[in-house]
């Protein structure tokens, strides 16, 4: 956990992003419940949610094995818009069940599935993304406890590593990261703002 | 009552099985075998490990090393007064073979041949589950009526695992509680034969509560098994819907958890 960090540094340089930078990476900043506002962070200009891709994603039998990385962008659009509530429902708690049995061998199944680290862990990343969604839609406390487990999974996400890229070069993996990131810090806070 | 019943047992120190046999011998239950895990197998320890994680070496310490030294007086009945209320002194599975003359069987896990070929050989009416891992069909399915499990849960909500610590992280402290259910081929989804609530106690914590539900685990265990050999209840099965299967929770949410345990109680001595 990184409790009281501080976002701002890494929001400044978020903010000063251009507009196309901004746009091609909206999937990763965009909707972001609420969370930036709730960490005193400036409201990030409104972003177009991402035109969802035709997709084939309704005729797949929800399974890990099925999805793509492309996919998991698709749903947390339909989470967003609300859009094939059941299905998404349906994708979500079978990851959460997959991320839960498999979780010591999840990154070499991701490796083995993509042929390529770098793929398998942007995949994750959005994977954690969609779970995270899934918690702060829903409330459900499963989803963010397997993303608690999910973010520690090879060691906490390095915050020295994720200034460093923002500082030199924007990447969608690293925006992913920052994203998840802020995102548990505010359901933490507001678990235990609820206590108090 | 003539019912032939059989009991599965993690290991052969666990506290568990001896309180659980033992009271169910005393309550005029025949128990035709038990069949214990042998402790030290390499799969056992790596599958284990998988579940549990880090957290394995704490069970080991507490159930396999320290065992009855772990407990402690306290000012609620632990699972050392019911024994010594019941008198209860077996402290090994194996003693009920020279001291019942039950048959005590070893085996890998409890899905192994040893196992099928017992209770083809029984025929039991009943199995007693006090842990040992997943149990397969074909075991589920020759185990006379059914196996039966004694969960730290209130079901259908609360399944799956640390399930006493998600009721009270999600705020249900009416739901914290045990069941009694047969198992099937999900995680405790299996017919209700009892569902037991038990109320959180001031300046209690998870772990002193749960120290708290063994006990009475225990009784209501046996308690059902002999109210259900006498036909006095009956199965009530559960939809998949009527609940959700928990996880192991991560160790920020368990401190989240006790933290809300405490509140709760202080906001209730409050008012």
């Amino acid at each position: 956990m990184i409790s009281d960090f501080n976002f701002t540094n890494w929001w400044i340089i978020i903010s000063k992003l251009d507009d196309s930078t901004l746009e091609e990476n909206a999937s990763s900043l965009n909707h972001l419940y609420g969370c930036e506002e709730y960490l005193g962070l400036n409201k990030l200009r409104d972003l177009n949610y991402p035109t969802l891709p035709a997709s084939d994603l309704l005729l797949k039998q929800p399974a890990f094995i099925n999805l793509e990385q492309g996919d998991l962008q698709i749903l947390r659009g339909w989470l967003y818009l609300g859009e094939n509530k059941p299905q998404t429902s349906n994708w979500a708690e079978t990851l959460l069940r997959y991320a839960e049995i498999n979780q010591t061998s999840l990154m070499n199944k991701t490796i083995a599935k993509f042929q390529s680290s770098k793929a398998a862990w942007l995949f994750l990343y959005e994977m954690i993304a969609f779970l995270m969604d899934n918690y702060f839609e829903t409330l459900d406390l499963r989803f963010f406890n397997i993303c608690l487990k999910l973010i520690e999974m090879n060691g906490p996400f390095n915050t020295k590593s994720i200034t460093r890229t923002l500082q030199n070069h924007v990447l969608y993996p690293t925006l992913l990261q920052v994203r998840i990131l802020i995102m548990s810090e505010t359901a933490f806070r507001k678990l235990g703002f609820i206590d108090s | 009552m003539m019912s032939k019943v059989v009991v599965f047992s993690p290991n052969r120190y666990s506290l568990y099985t001896t309180t659980v046999t033992e009271l169910l011998i005393q309550q005029g239950i025949e128990i035709s075998a038990i069949f214990v895990r042998k402790l030290f197998n390499p799969d056992r320890a790596r599958t284990e490990f998988q579940r549990d994680g880090i957290r394995l070496i704490k069970k080991v310490w507490k159930k396999l090393i320290l065992r009855q030294a772990g407990y402690h007086v306290e000012k609620y009945e632990t699972i050392l007064d019911l024994r010594k209320r019941y008198q209860i002194n077996t402290t090994r599975v194996d003693d009920f073979q020279s001291q019942n003359s039950i048959r005590v069987s070893y085996c890998s896990t409890l899905n192994d041949q040893v196992v099928m070929d017992g209770l083809l050989k029984i025929k039991p009416d009943l199995v007693i589950f006090t842990g040992g891992g997943l149990i397969r069909e074909n075991i589920l399915g020759n185990s006379g009526q059914g196996v039966l499990n004694c969960h730290m849960g209130v079901l259908p909500t609360y399944r799956g695992m640390d399930v006493v610590e998600w009721a009270i992280l999600e705020g249900h402290f009416d739901q914290v509680g045990i069941s009694v259910h047969f198992m099937d081929s999900g995680v405790d989804t299996g017919d209700i034969l009892a569902v037991k609530t038990i109320p959180t106690i001031s300046e209690e914590t998870i772990f002193s509560l749960r120290n708290r539900m063994e006990p009475i685990m225990c009784q209501t265990f046996v308690d059902t098994v002999i109210q259900f050999l006498n036909g006095k209840i009956e199965r009530r099965p559960q939809r998949k819907l009527d609940g959700k299967q928990y996880f192991k929770m991560h160790r920020e949410l368990q401190k989240v958890a006790a933290e809300r345990l405490i509140h709760y109680h202080n906001n209730r001595n409050r008012s």
